[in-house]
């Protein structure tokens, strides 16, 4: 119940309650047979009695409103529909990754919330629309392509605007990942707190994403946003001269395949099947 | 009837339950209960059995232990393992460029058979990547899918994670677990538990090089494991090197044993019998312990049996052992009495002696001697 639904209700029965002391004044009144005290009773009665069905009136509307469902979270928040949130913070972030960081980095970048839930299906109507007329949209979200095998790997989002080699994910691109995704987040942060912006979700990520990077921050210490760069700038510089060539090499290896394989990679081969397991048998 | 045919009927319509490294690890945990051995075998969780007889399934951690445990695991994997990858920095067993990082799941995710058939797949080729020496080899693998091989009957485990730096020759295996790491003080069950279950994923490896076509896994594939806990009162990773010798023997003990308990199996039970049956299930020889609490949804059930037959378990593990010459709670109380049969061998006498001073003891302590 609403405070201004409970407030009328007290007025209303407070109401009641004079009603029924003033009726009992004027029953005496008729018994005594004292007309002055039966029409001043009668007057305040008919005061009573409209200010009791005005309150009854606001109190049907109180209640008639409440009823009305809540409007459901709309498919489209802040004039944007969920796959161009997920392509901006894709865009941002500049690596491939998965729906619950869009989701995270979404709500503590705009506080839009959108559960990474809603990105499943996301990435399969965009397959589908993708594949009826590719050149429908600019840019699609395309799932990361497995730089061993080529095939996708759902989990992780790309868009189809980059080039082969930023959507491929060798052996060790998920910490080079990490380590990218870690900078935009600081990137994020450093601009919401120049201009005053509300940044303490913003903050708290970059601090978990910064807690995976051995050196990068101190315990309960504010973020040192220098500090963090360098740290992760010197593990970019260790790792991400590998990971290219492996990627690259992977991208040679996709170029020569057709448009819609790029796109959405080779189709998954299942081998083994003569050693399929059975629980139980 | 073969070993599969045989296993078909014993599970009758019911649908084959995987028991993961955690219901092998629990045939480990009581090697000599062939309840519990038979019913993984053929497909049945303790928990199922314990609905087939008739019992409250009180098996398994809280609600809020599960969602503790599924934090923490999260915490660790996500991003690329970067927190594992962090403490395994920090301990210096991985150097900065021994980042290779793969989650099987993220190839194929969900339950369908094919994506489990794809996860088996490409735990196949990291491992043979890393058998052969490929540079390329991840360093740290979540949720790698393994077979362990049963009866002839290949059983799938998820052993948390593998890791290995590049210059070891191949995996460890990697357990995750949310309890409060408190050195010396941690509950010895705990550990023992989380061992075994490692145990069970040295196992697969050891079967998954073996069908790689190699000729000696267990030197490979070395009884070691990783145990990562939690600092107390926080959400901080702890490292631990474990070696596991003995839980890897006696997963592969319980491993070994299978087949002839399957052939004991036959001759012990009726023509056509089958699991569904509760009293199928209870016909079956049990080995109830005081432990069977912490793992088996069924303790109640042969914890009330053991009570039926006053087996001398009911009171502990000590008394279990102290009366075993008897073999019953009611056959010391004779020997303690002088009632009934006299001393059937010497230990029974040594026994029925034992308890009468306990027992003389006891009253003078309490001022009825």
């Amino acid at each position: 119940m609403s405070t201004t639904e409970s407030t009328l209700k007290q007025r209303l029965q407070d109401a009641v309650t004079r009603q029924q002391a003033l009726l009992g004044d004027l029953n005496g009144a008729l018994i005594s047979g004292d007309r002055a005290k039966q029409a001043a009773t009668e007057t305040q009665l008919r005061k009573l009695q409209a200010e009791a069905q005005r309150l009854s009136d606001e109190l049907r509307y109180v209640q008639l409103e409440q009823s009305v469902s809540a409007p459901r979270a709309q498919a489209r928040l802040t004039g944007k529909a969920a796959r161009e949130i997920a392509l901006d913070a894709i865009d941002e972030i500049g690596v491939p990754v998965s729906p619950s960081t869009i989701s995270e980095f979404s709500l503590a970048s705009t506080g839009v919330a959108v559960a990474a839930t809603r990105f499943a299906s996301l990435r399969r109507d965009e397959e589908r629309a993708a594949r009826r007329d590719p050149a429908s949209r600019p840019a699609w979200v395309a799932p990361a392509l497995s730089a061993a095998r080529l095939t996708a790997l759902p989990r992780l989002f790309t868009s189809s605007a980059w080039a082969i080699e930023r959507r491929l994910v060798g052996a060790r691109s998920a910490r080079v990942n990490h380590l990218y995704t870690t900078l935009a987040f600081l990137d994020r942060f450093e601009r919401m707190r120049a201009t005053n912006t509300d940044a303490g979700a913003m903050e708290n990520l970059v601090i978990r994403y910064a807690r995976g990077v051995p050196g990068a921050t101190a315990t309960g210490a504010d973020v040192d946003g220098a500090r963090v760069r360098e740290v992760v700038k010197a593990e970019l510089e260790a790792l991400e001269p590998d990971d290219l060539n492996e990627r690259c090499e992977a991208a040679a290896r996709l170029a020569k395949r057709r448009d819609q394989e790029k796109l959405w990679g080779l189709p998954v081969v299942i081998e083994g099947g003569g050693q399929g397991e059975r629980a139980g048998g | 009837m073969s070993s599969a045919e045989f296993l078909a009927q014993l599970r009758g319509a019911h649908k084959a339950e995987e028991p993961g490294a955690r219901g092998i690890e629990r045939v480990a945990r009581n090697p000599d209960c062939l309840r519990l051995r038979a019913l993984t075998i053929a497909g049945f969780t303790p928990a199922s059995a314990a609905e087939i007889l008739g019992v409250q399934s009180k098996e398994g951690q809280s609600p809020f232990a599960l969602s503790m445990g599924m934090r923490f695991d999260k915490h660790l994997v996500e991003n690329g393992a970067a927190n594992l990858f962090a403490l395994y920095r920090k301990e210096g067993l991985l150097s900065v460029q021994e980042a290779k990082f793969i989650a099987i799941d993220d190839f194929a995710p969900g339950a369908s058979p094919q994506a489990l058939q794809k996860r088996l797949g490409e735990t196949r080729r990291l491992l043979d990547a890393k058998r052969r020496g490929d540079p390329n080899a991840p360093n740290i693998i979540v949720k790698p899918r393994l077979l362990v091989d049963l009866v002839g009957v290949p059983h799938a485990i998820e052993p948390d994670y593998l890791v290995a730096a590049d210059t070891d020759v191949f995996y460890r295996t990697g357990e995750l677990k949310s309890y409060p790491d408190r050195g010396g003080k941690t509950d010895p069950a705990d550990i023992r538990s989380a061992c075994r279950q490692a145990a069970v994923g040295v196992v697969g490896l050891r079967q998954a090089l073996a069908s790689l076509g190699v000729n000696d896994p267990a030197q490979i594939a070395g009884p070691a494991a990783d145990l990562v806990l939690r600092v107390t009162g926080l959400f901080m990773p702890t490292l631990s090197r474990m070696a596991i010798e003995g839980e890897v023997a006696s997963v592969e003990r319980a491993i070994s044993e299978a087949p002839t308990n399957l052939q004991e199996l036959e001759a012990m039970l009726p023509a056509n019998a089958s699991f569904e049956e509760a009293s199928t299930i209870a016909a079956l020889p049990n080995n109830y312990r005081p432990s069977c609490k912490e793992h088996c949804a069924m303790w109640e059930h042969c914890r009330a049996q053991a009570l039926d037959h006053g087996h001398p378990v009911v009171l502990g593990d000590q008394a279990a052992e102290l009366l075993a010459p008897a073999g019953s709670i009611a056959r010391g109380l004779e020997l303690m009495r002088r009632q009934g049969q006299p001393p059937r061998n010497s230990a029974e006498a040594a026994l029925g002696e034992e308890l009468r001073a306990a027992n003389d003891t006891l009253r003078r302590a309490v001022g009825d001697g």
